[in-house]
């Protein structure tokens, strides 16, 4: 521990901090541009691919309004309402990991693995199986399930405070219930319903589209801020309670937002697309490293995870001619070979290992 | 990136298809009566003259569970989807242009035996088989592709989004009340409708009903006797089929009785076609015949090597009668009227000669 | 072997607050233990024979006796009793046995109570090799299954726990825990792909994913047993070395052990045990969990001791949830994966709320 006052330490040395500052922030914000500009690209390439073969012109055409009827149906009503879908999808998903892992202080948290996404799933197995719900109804059971499982976990895991590691721990707890009532659900079902349910519990933005991106889209407008405005603080928060406090950071209220926008954005995403494997769980490692700063590199997770989204879509939408694959299948095989690679590469510290 | 075509290529046929399409609204403006055209596209069949052509006046509304389809003349390029909209389709004498692929009881080309028979039977080629049926995933895009006048689905899944981004396509013609719950015989009447031959599909399913009732005469062994219509896909488990299973319905109409024991078992009844009962209790089932599907003999043989299961009296006196192979199990678990007689006939000897082992 | 006094028991831990450093406490102490053990042998005795008695079809205890005694292949309560209940009821027991050991010597391997034998990644390896047996090699029965889920279940954890163990600092928990994690989304992606195209496998895979000790025969017992015995002898050797694990590497090392062996001999038992257990009765949720936890609160943090009530008590948990199981649902049966799931989260809920998540 430093034995200099803070108030010597702080005189010291504010050209340097803020020369820090600022170089740190201008690679983010190269680093979000060159991401950006990616995600971009990614889009454009997966407008011009599909079965009904359009020419790239003719895509251009659509976008604007011009061409045929059937050309702008292809563009417009099926593949540029899949790629939004696809591109908030991952947004959500990577910001809502990013948010987790910041106020839990642990890379293996994200809503995959407290319960939220289970329960989720459960939510919208059911209304699949036993109520054959979809569209806006089986988004607003889903989201009903995600918010009723976190209040549950919050309630459970508080104890006069929340520690970030009762939180995950009751999480399982939850999510393990979920798995067996979607186990259940699934082994007392026709095969058809099964097969319906299976795909979505992947997570598959076939049919994305209409309402329920509306709806997605409304969510993320009002969310996705939120979080953003919420990073100082974490940032803050992530240097210890005790020197967040003295910072003047409100440290339960912090934690407390945090996790709520976490569930939320998570509930969102996977209301529209079904729970889609491991973009949570990556996408802010990613983007941290990228940033390689130590803040939560929030915008650079939304970022990270829409790219992970539309570029897996893609991959599984054409990759095996003949076969469409729902995209969680595809971010499951691709996500993993990266997170390994991180883990053979860092050498954390203070991370709760 | 081999799934772009140049853009002066995909422009002409999209021009040449729009005129295609204008000609022939024009031409058959006024007619009641279809002649059969060649359609301009290699792929997919033509509405063969094999049976009469449509009957009904068009424009044709058909009401469904997710909307109302507005058919405005005799569909000539007809897409299936759904479980088995397409033998309706072919019974009627059209073959569709796109119908979805079937791996599980389909020949190596992914189309089921009975289909493909009719399919030869009527001159066409093996429609565009469309991804997704396995999962249920509409892919729209291959839909697209197939340049549909009608979209049949009137025994499937379909929710409410992928029916109204569908009928941005063509008309949609989706199940009356419940997904996954349209009877053969609604089913043939809807598709019916929607083609204009509804005088035809009646016809054809009071021949199917009566070739079922004539099977039953012919083997009246099987009058009276109890049945169990059995699912073992869980280990120690049998999966029992309720009387409102369309299989059991189908074994109803050959004469046989669905056994009271099973409803005694069935202590809490719901929604769901089927309850599950434990081998523990298999000695509660009191049956003449007991009836289950596997999808292979293999499977079969398994089954009756448990000690449980091989001393059931109807396994012991060898009243047991297996519906084995995966086409088998498509056609008796979605009976229509194509699947229906191909898969009775080879069936109902061995139902008899099981029905003739009660004591 | 190090040269420690045997009880290694930190201060402060025993239960009933005797003071541990006098012999007179550490002779009551032993006693007691040595009690709670014969309690928890009796709890699984009476357990199996529970199990034996109690089932979806009821049977008057005479006929269970009567049955196990002589064994007529005409009578139905000798199918039932013997050709069911009892192999089943072995299967529990050896499952429960590896679980609970397996558990146990995973969280002293990772020093973190949150760590499920699943974290390996085993589950996730297994269901791949299950689903593509069945679609690909057309395997159909529960015993079947056994070999191609366990060398999937092993081959799946070696990975996870070779990238865990890269990079300077080894195998810790954080690290092993994202590897399996990463691991098994892959082969859980995997998995939906393949069952996604074959129906087969969709339609098997659904029911051997929930876990579940029905249709278990005695075919199932042999062919787990001996990677269970091996696995079970190295895990109850392992318990000084993991006390002393506990202490934190450095300390481990200065006190003459051998980390690196230690972990490497605790991770093949992890392998063998949950592999085999998993491979017997599909992924079973909690116990491994569970118990390790609850033994720990009776028992205090000697791991041989742990060790010891784990692999009493959790057979007995999973017994008893399959009883369970096959009584609430007639004239079907509940799967004992679903059971110890809705059993076994509350009781981790309310024992992490009573602070058991501080200890390690």
């Amino acid at each position: 521990m430093s034995a200099a006052p803070p108030a010597a330490a702080t005189l010291a040395a504010p050209v340097t901090t803020a020369r820090v500052r600022r170089a740190r922030r201008s690679r983010q914000v190269r680093v979000g541009v060159v991401l950006g500009v990616l995600v971009l690209v990614a889009c454009g390439i997966s407008l011009c691919l599909g079965e009904a073969a359009v020419a790239p012109v003719d895509v251009l055409r659509a976008l604007v309004g011009q061409a045929d009827e059937l050309t702008r149906f292809v563009i417009l009503d099926l593949r540029l309402p899949r790629l939004e879908t696809a591109v908030l999808v991952g947004a959500c998903l990577g910001v809502s990991g990013g948010l987790l892992q910041s106020v839990v202080r642990n890379p293996l948290a994200s809503p995959d693995v407290v319960g939220i996404t289970e329960a989720a799933s459960a939510a919208g197995v059911i209304g699949i199986v036993w109520f054959s719900l979809s569209g806006v109804a089986l988004s607003g059971l889903v989201l009903v399930g995600a918010l009723a499982a976190a209040l549950l976990v919050y309630a459970l895991a508080w104890r006069s405070g929340l520690s970030g590691y009762r939180f995950v721990l009751v999480g399982i707890g939850v999510a393990a219930v979920a798995s067996a009532v979607v186990s259940y659900v699934l082994t007392r079902s026709a095969v058809t319903d099964v097969r319906e349910a299976m795909v979505w519990l992947t997570g598959s933005l076939n049919g994305a589209g209409g309402d329920r991106l509306s709806v997605l889209a409304v969510a993320s407008l009002v969310l996705l801020p939120l979080a953003w405005l919420q990073g100082p603080r974490l940032a803050q928060l992530e240097l210890g309670d005790d020197t967040a406090a003295a910072l003047g950071v409100g440290v339960e209220r912090t934690r407390g937002l945090a996790v709520l926008t976490s569930v939320a954005l998570a509930a969102v995403a996977v209301a529209a697309a079904g729970p889609v494997t491991f973009v949570a769980l990556v996408s802010a490692p990613i983007a941290r490293r990228l940033v390689a700063s130590g803040a939560p590199a929030l915008v650079c997770s939304a970022l990270v995870g829409a790219l992970v989204v539309v570029v897996s879509d893609g991959v599984a939408q054409f990759a095996v001619p003949g076969t469409t694959y729902p995209v969680g299948v595809v971010t499951g095989i691709v996500g993993a070979p990266y997170l390994l690679w991180l883990l053979t590469r860092t050498n954390r510290a203070g991370q709760g290992g | 990136m081999s799934a772009l075509s140049s853009p002066r290529r995909a422009r002409r046929r999209l021009a040449v298809v729009a005129a295609g399409l204008v000609a022939g609204a024009l031409a058959l403006a006024g007619c009641s009566s279809s002649d059969d055209g060649g359609s301009s596209s290699p792929t997919g069949g033509t509405a063969s003259s094999a049976g009469a052509g449509a009957t009904d006046s068009f424009p044709v509304t058909v009401q469904s569970a997710l909307g109302t389809a507005t058919i405005k003349s005799e569909p000539k390029r007809v897409v299936t989807w759904g479980w088995s909209s397409q033998d309706a389709v072919l019974a009627l004498g059209v073959v569709p242009v796109a119908m979805p692929k079937n791996t599980y009881g389909g020949n190596a080309d992914g189309v089921f035996p009975w289909d493909a028979d009719a399919i030869k039977e009527l001159g066409g080629t093996t429609p565009q088989l469309l991804s997704g049926g396995d999962t249920g995933q509409v892919p729209f895009e291959e839909i697209v592709k197939a340049k549909p006048d009608v979209i049949l689905a009137p025994y499937s899944g379909l929710t409410q989004d992928d029916y109204d981004t569908l009928s941005k396509i063509a008309p949609v013609v989706a199940y009356p009340d419940k997904p996954w719950a349209t009877s053969w015989q609604d089913q043939t009447t809807i598709i019916g409708k929607a083609l204009g031959r509804s005088a035809q599909a009646e016809e054809l399913v009071t021949k199917t009903n009566d070739q079922v009732t004539a099977l039953g005469a012919k083997y009246p062994v099987l009058q009276g006797k109890t049945f169990v219509y059995a699912a073992a896909n869980e280990a120690d488990k049998l999966s029992i089929y309720r009387a409102t299973d369309p299989r059991v319905q189908l074994l109803t109409q050959l004469g046989m009785v669905v056994s009271p024991s099973v409803k005694a078992l069935d202590t809490k009844p719901d929604d769901s076609y089927f309850f599950q009962v434990s081998y523990e209790n298999l000695s509660k089932i009191d049956t003449d015949v007991l009836v289950a599907y596997f999808g292979d003999q293999k499977a079969a043989d398994a089954f009756v090597k448990d000690p449980l299961v091989a001393a059931m009296p109807s396994v012991k006196s060898g009243a047991f009668a297996p519906i084995v192979g995966e086409s088998f199990v498509m056609a008796s678990s979605a009976p229509t009227v194509l699947s229906i007689p191909w898969m009775l006939n080879q069936y109902v000897p061995k139902l008899a000669a099981a029905a003739d082992k009660v004591k | 072997m190090p040269a420690v006094p045997s009880t290694t028991v930190p201060p402060g831990s025993a239960p009933g607050g005797a003071p541990s450093s006098t012999s007179a406490g550490l002779g009551r102490r032993r006693r007691r233990l040595v009690l709670g053990v014969v309690a928890c042998t009796v709890v699984l005795l009476a357990a199996a024979l529970l199990s034996l008695m109690v089932g979806s079809h009821a049977l008057s205890p005479s006929a269970v006796l009567g049955a196990l005694r002589h064994y007529d292949p005409h009578d139905e309560a000798s199918l039932i009793v013997v050709d069911k209940r009892l192999p089943r009821t072995l299967v529990g027991v050896l499952a429960g046995l590896a679980l609970g050991l397996a558990g146990t010597v995973m969280q002293g391997l990772t020093r973190n109570p949150l760590a499920d034998p699943g974290l390996l990644g085993v589950n996730a390896g297994a269901a791949l090799a299950v689903v593509l047996a069945i679609a690909v090699a057309g395997v159909s029965s529960t015993a079947g299954y056994v070999p191609f889920a366990f060398v999937g279940a092993a081959v799946a954890s070696v990975v996870v726990y070779t990238v865990g163990s890269l990079g300077r600092e080894g195998a810790t928990p954080v690290k092993l825990a994202l590897a399996g994690a990463a691991v098994s989304a892959a082969l859980t992606s995997l998995v939906t792909a393949v069952v996604l195209t074959s129906n087969e496998a969709l339609d098997q895979l659904r029911f051997w994913q929930v876990g579940a000790l029905a249709g278990r025969g005695f075919d199932v017992v042999w062919e787990v047993l001996p990677p269970i015995a091996v696995g079970a002898v190295v895990a109850l050797g392992l318990g000084r070395s993991l006390n002393g694990l506990a202490l934190g590497d450095d300390v481990a090392r200065a006190l003459g052990q051998r980390v690196g062996l230690v972990r490497a001999a605790s991770a093949v038992a992890v392998v063998l045990l949950c592999g085999a257990a998993t491979a017997a009765a599909g992924p079973i949720a909690f116990v491994g969990l569970v118990v390790p936890h609850a033994a720990r609160r009776l028992v205090g943090h000697d791991y041989r001791w742990i060790l010891a009530f784990s692999a009493l008590l959790a057979p007995s948990l999973l017994l008893l949830c399959d009883v369970v199981g096959r009584v609430v649902a007639y004239p079907g049966e509940l799967e004992v994966g679903i059971v110890t799931a809705v059993v076994g989260a509350p009781l981790f809920i309310a024992l992490v709320r009573r602070g058991g998540a501080a200890g390690l």
